[in-house]
């Protein structure tokens, strides 16, 4: 089912917590909402589902206006991030009570419920209430109440969060088989732009109310349209550093790079992701230079956070057969052609080309 | 939590253990404890002691604390001779209809407070626990009269209602604050998930809300039975006299007490209420102290 927002206003006394957002989610999308704390994700998706009512703009579900309808005239389901499991029902009661409301055989709940559980993999668990049960296996039954359901859209606010890290890895992948399998519209909140990166068809990151891009999540972690999305998205995060213009090239501290002819405007501020820092051991006096103050080894590659002189400090990401020592001095240099260019009111100038130079769709549509 | 950690006053995760006391300390902190249980256990002792003597002893002097030949005579001979069956039947059904109607008004009311946007509910939630602040004593005249016109002097139902009044308010600012202590997620899974909404009400809400509702009943039903003054003014006929008031009329009786009698009948009208909180005592101080435990 399509789901089509358009000029959503929610107010909170003097807060606007959510501010004209328009947006369109297709019919089977995972659209993931990503963000800060307070971003007014979570209240986007409350729209939704009606459980806040928006001050102003209207809600579509497949062209049909639901914004005046209660949550349960909608036909949808959601998942909680503290899972919302009734304490005082089994898990087997928790994924069977709504549907006994729908003109449905016993036998057509059982068979439902069975195979929900089956698929979850919580199928020996379903005579336990929520009390007795892992966060993983709450979060698993609670995701059952939603599937057992077959609602046209399913919302998720942060539904792994509560969860270790380990687990929250292992059911990432499950959502998204599962979304795989069954095709159904997913709008999924989340404050991790690692959880957005990896199971959305498309994200839209949000700041103070506002959509600030809205795109796949490779364009928004290569084709940034801000510099608040090329911060957020992104970790390690980003380098920023301020810079000027002099004749043709850019000159940020000790960097200095060449202007490229693409770039819409004067820059302000150059971006630089840390994966395209390369570091090597000094030799002789030229080049850039940097101490090294903390070393991390992450396993693929290795984290450096340097020190460098007029700038502070930068983050690079190098492989994991190099090393250095703590307070090593190393020479830096940064991929000319990667550079992302900023201008004053923090809007992207400038851009480098896709890795995959495929054309990958960017809209984004905030007031 | 058990009853004897909350008496004890300490979290058993944080708190020193007492056994790190030394033998003195703690032969001091039982010597205090045993004296405060003397002094609150004794007078009960003693009616119970009363209640099963007979003749001179009841009025010898010096008296004795174990009677040299208890007996349930004194049981039966005031039985015998008050009306305290009917006064007992009186007394459950006051008491127990005035905690169905508290209930049955206060949980929807209390749930209304502290879940729907309602224009002016603190002003509402102020005014029910203003009537908390109020002394009874005024509220005895204009009820009798307004009571009287309606013609429930008398009556079951009017004694109902005065208890109703008295101490609904107390519930619904009880019950207020438990329903508050509930999390907010589990209505709005349930309506998400398409439950209708007094669905949401009657099973998700209310099972989770046993321990304060029950803390509320236990309340009231304590109250009533104990309940003297309207119970006085209202109930003019012997025949429709509660517990309370039955023993009153008892005490002044032919000018002299029946001092055994009136224990025993004492000691039966406390049992019910000492059987309801030991049955009720775990949930009815979780129900106090607590609130929901997710």
């Amino acid at each position: 089912m399509k789901v089509e927002l358009t000029d959503l206003t929610k107010k909170f006394d003097d807060l606007v917590a959510v501010n004209g957002v328009s947006l369109t989610v297709k019919d089977g999308e995972f659209l993931t909402l990503v963000g800060p704390s307070g971003c007014g994700k979570s209240t986007i998706l409350r729209c939704v589902t009606g459980l806040e009512v928006p001050t102003s703009g209207r809600i579509l579900f497949d062209g049909k206006d639901v914004t005046d309808q209660q949550p349960q005239e909608r036909g949808i389901a959601m998942v909680f991030q503290n899972y919302a499991l009734y304490p005082h029902m089994t898990a087997r009661r928790n994924m069977s009570f709504a549907l006994e409301d729908e003109s449905l055989s016993k036998a057509e709940i059982e068979s439902r419920i069975s195979e929900t559980a089956e698929m979850l993999g919580i199928g020996d668990h379903l005579d336990q209430i929520p009390e007795e049960l892992s966060g993983g296996q709450k979060q698993r039954v609670a995701l059952g109440r939603s599937l057992v359901r077959n609602p046209d859209i399913i919302l998720m606010d942060e539904p792994l969060s509560n969860l270790d890290a380990k687990l929250r890895i292992e059911l990432r992948a499950e959502l998204q088989k599962i979304h795989q399998e069954l095709e159904t519209t997913t709008v999924y909140v989340t404050h991790d732009q690692e959880e957005a990166m990896t199971m959305s068809d498309r994200i839209v990151v949000l700041n103070d109310g506002e959509i600030q891009q809205v795109s796949s999540p490779e364009a928004a972690y290569n084709r940034p349209e801000n510099r608040f999305v090329a911060d957020f998205i992104g970790s390690p995060g980003m380098n920023f550093m301020r810079c000027r213009l002099q004749g043709g090239t850019i000159r940020a501290g000790p960097f200095s790079f060449d202007l490229p002819d693409a770039a819409e405007g004067k820059p302000t501020e150059i971006g630089i992701r840390p994966e395209d820092i390369s570091l090597a051991e000094r030799e002789g006096g030229d080049g850039t230079v940097g101490e090294v103050n903390v070393f991390e080894h992450i396993g693929p590659y290795n984290i450096v956070y340097l020190d460098v002189e007029d700038i502070g400090e930068i983050v690079a990401q190098i492989p994991a057969s190099q090393y250095f020592d703590i307070g090593q001095s190393v020479s830096i240099s940064v991929r000319n052609d990667r550079i992302h260019l900023f201008n004053e009111t923090g809007r992207t100038i400038y851009n480098p080309p896709l890795p995959s130079d495929a054309d990958v769709e960017t809209t984004a549509t905030s007031r | 939590m058990s009853i004897r950690e909350y008496f004890s006053g300490r979290d058993p995760a944080t708190d020193e253990d007492p056994s790190d006391l030394t033998t003195t300390e703690r032969g001091l902190l039982y010597a205090a404890l045993g004296l405060v249980t003397l002094l609150v256990v004794f007078p009960f002792y003693w009616m119970v002691s009363t209640s099963l003597k007979t003749g001179e002893a009841v009025t010898q002097f010096p008296p004795t604390l174990i009677p040299d030949s208890p007996s349930l005579v004194p049981y039966l001979d005031a039985l015998a001779n008050g009306m305290w069956v009917g006064w007992f039947v009186n007394t459950i059904i006051v008491s127990a209809g005035a905690t169905v109607l508290v209930v049955v008004v206060s949980t929807p009311a209390a749930y209304a407070l502290s879940r729907r946007e309602i224009p002016g509910a603190r002003l509402f939630l102020m005014l029910f626990l203003s009537t908390l602040m109020v002394p009874t004593q005024a509220l005895v005249l204009p009820l009798f009269v307004l009571f009287s016109d309606l013609g429930i002097v008398n009556t079951h139902v009017g004694l109902i209602l005065c208890y109703a009044m008295l101490f609904t308010g107390f519930a619904i600012f009880l019950l207020y604050g438990f329903f508050n202590s509930l999390p907010n997620n589990l209505e709005e899974a349930a309506r998400v998930g398409g439950i209708p909404e007094w669905k949401v009400f009657l099973r998700v809400i209310l099972p989770l809300t046993k321990p304060g509702i029950a803390t509320a009943a236990i309340f009231v039903f304590v109250f009533s039975w104990n309940e003297f003054l309207f119970a006085l003014v209202f109930m003019q006929d012997t025949p429709m006299y509660t517990i309370s008031v039955g023993l009153a009329t008892f005490f002044g009786n032919r000018g002299s007490v029946v001092l055994n009698q009136l224990m025993a009948v004492s000691i039966l009208a406390v049992i019910p209420v000492l059987l309801l909180f030991a049955v009720s005592q775990e949930r009815f101080i979780k129900g106090i102290s607590g609130g929901f435990e997710d």
